[in-house]
């Protein structure tokens, strides 16, 4: 199975019905293990409610048992973003970023392959974007698991519309 | 056990770090680089690895290329 960086196709329809997603919602990070049972991409439309981690046959709209177990101090949820900000770069490319990476899960062991940018606020956990995991497996034993955010740009935001 | 030598927690608890065979890998794309850290028994099982991600370019959704492919399909329907 594969995984796809893209933009998800649902939350394009999202941002278009202005009203799913604010800044004052909470946004998190949640890893797709190593050999998910299905391949994810642009139309993963949801992470799923909270419940649906680590439980629950994985679909376009919930991750379910393909999410990484909670491990260390990285819960089955994910890493919780800072909160989101939208900036126009470049007179061009608008850009949504989420500050400084959330800390590194400490204490874990883990096999990622990718991961999935969802809204915890809303119910079933809309999701933003999928990111494949470049040389993957990502695997840590007993140890520290850190995501880096690209800086903020109109090449590198972490999720842009050109 | 000197309290002096330095220590690494493991999934067998604080071992010596001396006592572990340390390595470190690379791993650089266009889109990321990987950074991963290693320490390994002397019985071959790995006690501990600490795994570092950088995303160096997010994801793109791109409009502009469809804009242009339709302007391009409507300027052809006018010609014809």
């Amino acid at each position: 199975m594969t995984i796809t960086t893209a933009v998800c196709n649902q939350f394009k329809a999202d941002i278009l019905a202005m009203n799913v997603h604010a800044a004052g919602n909470t946004y998190k990070l949640a890893l797709i293990k190593s050999s998910a049972s299905r391949s994810y991409d642009a139309t993963q439309s949801n992470a799923g409610p909270s419940a649906g981690f680590g439980t629950g046959t994985p679909s376009a709209s919930l991750l379910g048992t393909d999410a990484v177990a909670a491990s260390g101090t990285y819960g089955v949820t994910g890493f919780t973003l800072n909160a989101p900000s939208a900036t126009l770069q470049s007179s061009t490319t608008g850009c949504l970023d989420f500050g400084a990476a959330p800390s590194a899960a400490t204490g874990t062991t883990i096999s990622a392959d990718g991961a999935i940018i969802y809204n915890a606020t809303e119910t079933n956990g809309k999701s933003l974007a999928v990111y494949a995991f470049a040389g993957s497996p990502i695997v840590s034993v007993g140890g520290s698991f850190t995501i880096t955010f690209p800086s903020v740009a109109a090449a590198t935001s972490l999720i842009r519309i050109a | 056990m000197s309290f002096e030598e330095p220590l690494i927690h493991t999934i067998r608890g604080n071992l010596p770090v001396s006592s572990l065979k340390h390595e470190f890998e690379w791993r650089v794309s266009d889109e990321m680089i990987v950074f991963i850290e290693k320490y390994t028994a002397e019985d071959g099982v790995v006690v501990r690895q600490d795994a570092h991600l950088y995303d160096k370019v997010g994801v793109e959704a791109r409009i502009f290329a469809q804009e242009q492919a339709q302007v391009s399909a409507r300027a052809e329907s006018h010609l014809q």
